[in-house]
């Protein structure tokens, strides 16, 4: 009798330390009872086990302070040369539109490596969107296929949206399709939720040899010399000894623009080449020369 | 601390967590067991805390009212990995570099050996045996769980003998 009580106390006693409550008055039985007493043991080396983690990372603690968050910097960036100050050369000739730099991750994704480095000669339209075909492609399911575009207008940039079904901020404050909204160094562009352009009017040393690089992939046209002479039907001896000079002129630029993108940081002579340039393309423009961008 | 936390006083804050973030760390790691994920548990209860210290009414002790938080983030933890399927439980001691000593090596094998033994339940023992090494009561667990507390007790007795069976297995020579 005493001995059945026993087996099915010792029964209820494997189960209740298995299940991992045991109340206080059968704790005698687990000291008296070998069995028992050993899974006990075992049960209490394996909470041990479970509980026995490792030491975190002592960085841990600061990143709990400081949580990753959304980069709250723009996600992209439009530089631009911007014509310095109102000096006769700027008031007429138009600003170069230099590089287009784009990051395609939304703002809260890692930051990646500018994916866009593009360089527009002249008045051409900056055409921002998520097709492939734009300027500025920017992949994100916010974009429109074509969300943006920015002019030259006769006295500056403008930026406009067209039509896009998230709509273009231009510092904050709505772009409509109509209306005109003048760009200047400093601004931010904002096209659908979230990807900021920050628009910048001047160039970081360490781009200046990739503009450089660009400007001269973009001249190669101009400069090339086995490349015949435009075409002589219709043009005075004049302008074929002008478009000479022109090229001699191409020349000497990429040269400079080659001892830029050598050395990389000299972009102390940047702007000088720059003011030839853009009094070349004035001339180019002027004289109804074809288009140096469509090369 | 609470208070002056709660008015936005960054020491406070950082005292806060000071305090309160090995336990949690701790807590988030015997649950969710890889350390990647532990991590995660551990940075997004502080992001709920900080959220909801203004809640937070002051009865009953703070770190009782933060585990709660982490043992929700934990268990959510393990819920998303049930959905997205059995997937590999990543194995790392976290010693970081260097040679470990011979002692830490053999917490080691054990550590491996458990987890081993562990990815071999079922989500629901798992789950209930882990809670329960983390202090939690079978009663807190059901009702956190939505389950009677039996079940819970049940669950953890059939997690403690498939985990005994499997670890005798490993620890004495090769196989069982």
């Amino acid at each position: 009798m005493d001995r059945l009580h026993d087996l099915e106390q010792h029964d209820r006693v494997r189960l209740l330390l298995l299940e991992g409550e045991l109340p206080t008055g059968l704790e005698g039985h687990v000291s008296t009872c070998p069995v028992c007493g050993r899974l006990a043991a075992r049960l209490a080396d394996l909470g041990r086990l479970i509980r026995d983690v490792p030491e975190p990372r002592p960085e841990l603690f600061q990143e709990i302070l400081r949580p990753r968050r959304a980069p709250t910097g723009p996600a992209g960036r439009i530089e631009m040369l911007w014509p310095d100050g109102p000096s006769p050369a700027s008031a007429t000739l138009l600003p170069l539109v230099l590089a287009v730099d784009a990051d395609r991750r939304k703002t809260g994704a890692a930051r990646s490596a500018w994916a866009e480095h593009l360089v527009v000669l002249g008045r051409s339209p900056i055409t921002i969107g998520r097709g492939p075909d734009m300027d500025l492609p920017i992949w994100d399911r916010s974009v429109s296929r074509r969300h943006a575009r920015i002019d030259w207008r006769d006295d500056g940039w403008v930026v406009r949206d067209l039509e896009s079904t998230n709509g273009t901020r231009l510092n904050g404050a709505k772009v409509s399709a109509t209306g005109i909204a003048f760009v200047k160094p400093g601004d931010e562009i904002e096209v659908g939720h979230g990807i900021r352009l920050a628009v910048r009017g001047l160039l970081p040393v360490p781009e200046a040899a990739g503009v450089a690089r660009e400007l001269i992939r973009l001249l190669a046209w101009t400069s090339d010399p086995t490349r015949p002479d435009a075409p002589d039907e219709g043009r005075s001896g004049d302008l074929r000894a002008r478009l000479r000079g022109l090229r001699e002129e191409t020349v000497r630029l990429r040269d400079q623009l080659s001892e830029i993108a050598r050395q990389g940081a000299d972009a102390e002579a940047f702007p000088q080449v720059y003011e030839r340039l853009a009094n070349m393309l004035a001339l180019i423009e002027h004289d109804g020369f074809p288009s140096v961008r469509g090369s | 601390m609470v208070a002056r936390a709660r008015a936005g006083e960054e020491s406070a804050w950082a005292e806060l967590v000071e305090a309160h973030w090995r336990p949690v760390w701790s807590m988030s790691r015997s649950i969710v067991r890889d350390q990647h994920s532990a991590e995660e548990v551990t940075q997004e209860t502080f992001r709920v805390v900080k959220e909801k210290l203004t809640e937070y009414r002051g009865d009953g002790a703070l770190c009782g009212w933060i585990q709660s938080i982490c043992r929700r983030q934990a268990l959510d933890a393990l819920r998303r990995r049930r959905r997205q399927g059995a997937r590999e439980v990543s194995i790392d001691d976290g010693t970081g570099a260097g040679r470990p000593a011979q002692a830490t090596e053999d917490r080691m094998v054990q550590r491996l050996d458990l987890e081993r033994a562990l990815a071999l339940l079922a989500e629901e023992e798992r789950e209930a045996l882990l809670m329960t090494e983390a202090g939690y009561t079978s009663e807190e667990l059901a009702a956190a769980l939505g389950v009677a507390p039996t079940t819970i007790r049940s669950r953890r007795a059939r997690a403690r003998v498939r985990l005994l069976r499997e670890l005798e297995g490993g620890y004495g020579g090769r196989g069982r």
